[in-house]
């Protein structure tokens, strides 16, 4: 195992070993808590996380848009003060800055069409126009789709069609190009945006709180992209801060995990009903732990550091 | 020598065929069949990529709460109509005992939810789940007809667009009245 999964690995165990502690398990399993948590040599780390796939497995990963449409649904509402202001772009210089917040800004654009802010989209097109060209990926912009989105900037639904197709045309692209890294920090970018936006529409943390179930289901989604994030790491080692800091993140998800017994079930319709797996509630502290962890991370993100 | 060039006719539109599917296979889920209703919209979870005969290929997508999914699948030969082999699975992860490592860890563990091989190799199927939940697919072309299918056995040589259409629409929550328990054994299949 390379170096960066071992790091991933660290923290992931030590979260492990920690929960394993505060159970109540015997004596000797608290003190083997206490040995490993001070250890990170790659002997140790290596046996106390799931496997990654080594990229075997092609995950992929629906459109911010869907996700907002989903927080809509279950009650979210619009709080435009929460996105990354357009202004902030020319801050970003280094193609890892740009690439970064290309994710945050297609994020901010998802969830302002889910609520129809149509009129701010335009500035947010734009943008993501301007970034895709100094990232040299401007092809994913095809001339036929910026024509449509003039003729129908204001419709919402022709706005979603045109956001996906991009998001779609840059997941491919990047892939054919070899440009895995870019991709993982797009990834990156635009998951802990959705995130940071979700986070701050919460409010007060209660039991039963859909939003919160949702960012607690996010772990799937996180475990993708740290599948992505991984693999792109061992070409591009600007990525292993971010490992860790996703690693951080998993580690709080998986402390939360309550297996479910699975059920497969048919509807009247043949509809397969899946049922039951993991299943992430969050406590109170594990909920502020990931909020504080997501705003630091999108601090350092949108400020292009 | 009228049967040399026919031949040659022959091997040049085969070969040609052949670099031309190559180029193209990033779209062959998009000749996947879309089933009767029209609200579904096409997913960007889709995927197209080039199989050998008788080679395996995994994807894992996530599926939304709320949310029917329809999966569908097709191949530029086809010989493999209905011959695709699908198989999905969902993961969970468990934090026990490793005796090998003799110390506790997280395990994932797959657990299979459908095969298309116990569903009269239906080659699509729709779903919806509890929870927003990581599936997995694996899409298996099988090196040659099934046991009363039709067409010549596949070589290693052949390359394979294989395409995997994932669609989704806004669901009604399904309840299960009336509805048809799948049997789950050991945690895979039904």
């Amino acid at each position: 195992m390379n170096k960066k999964l071992a790091l991933f690995g660290a923290l992931t165990m030590t979260g492990a070993l920690f929960m394993a502690s505060c159970g109540g398990g015997d004596d000797s399993e608290g003190k083997e808590k206490q040995k490993v948590v001070k250890k990170t040599d790659e002997d140790e780390t290596n046996d106390s996380i799931p496997e990654t796939d080594g990229g075997k497995i092609d995950h992929r990963l629906p459109t911010p848009n869907m996700f907002f449409e989903v927080i809509k649904k279950i009650g979210g509402q619009a709080d435009m003060e929460l996105v990354n202001s357009v202004d902030n772009a020319e801050k970003y210089e280094t193609s890892a800055s740009k690439a970064m917040n290309f994710g945050v800004y297609f994020s901010d654009l998802a969830y302002m069409m889910n609520y129809g802010q149509n009129a701010e989209t335009v500035q947010y097109f734009t943008t993501l126009e301007g970034i895709a060209k100094d990232l040299s990926i401007s092809a994913i912009f095809s001339a036929e789709i910026m024509e449509k989105f003039g003729d129908n900037g204001d419709n919402s639904d022709s706005l979603y069609t045109y956001s996906t197709e991009i998001y779609d045309n840059a997941y491919n692209y990047l892939e054919e190009e070899n440009k895995g890294d870019v991709l993982s920090l797009m990834l990156v970018g635009g998951w802990v945006e959705s995130m940071h936006i979700v986070t701050n529409l919460v409010g007060d943390f209660s039991d039963n709180n859909e939003l919160i179930d949702e960012i607690a289901a996010q772990k799937d989604v996180l475990e993708s992209i740290l599948e992505h994030v991984s693999v792109s790491a061992e070409s591009n080692p600007s990525l292993e801060p971010w490992l860790e800091d996703l690693g951080e993140l998993i580690t709080i998800y998986y402390d939360n995990i309550q297996n479910a017994e699975s059920s497969s079930q048919r509807d009247e319709n043949g509809k397969i009903i899946l049922g039951g797996g993991d299943k992430v509630v969050l406590n109170k502290e594990s909920f502020g732990t990931i909020v504080e962890k997501i705003g630091e991370m999108r601090e350092t993100i949108v400020n292009g550091q | 020598m009228k049967l040399s060039v026919k031949i040659s006719l022959l091997l040049f539109a085969f070969l040609g065929t052949n670099a031309v599917n190559a180029q193209s296979c990033r779209d062959e889920h998009t000749y996947c069949d879309r089933g009767k209703d029209k609200g579904w919209q096409t997913s960007t979870q889709s995927k197209s990529g080039t199989f050998a005969a008788g080679e395996t290929h995994e994807i894992s997508l996530i599926i939304y709460d709320g949310i029917d999914y329809r999966f569908s699948f097709c191949a530029n030969n086809p010989e493999l109509d209905g011959q695709i082999v699908v198989e999905m699975f969902t993961e969970k992860t468990v934090r026990k005992y490793i005796p090998e490592k003799r110390r506790m860890g997280y395990v994932k563990e797959k657990e299979s939810r459908y095969t298309n091989r116990e569903d009269e190799m239906a080659q699509s199927f729709e779903i919806q789940a509890d929870g927003t939940k990581k599936i997995f697919l694996r899409v298996t072309v099988p090196d040659g007809p099934s046991e009363g299918g039709r067409g010549r056995k596949l070589k290693a040589s052949d390359v394979i667009c294989v395409g995997v259409l994932v669609q989704h629409q806004k669901g009604v929550r399904s309840g299960f009245k009336g509805g048809e328990k799948v049997e789950t054994e050991g945690g895979g299949g039904f």
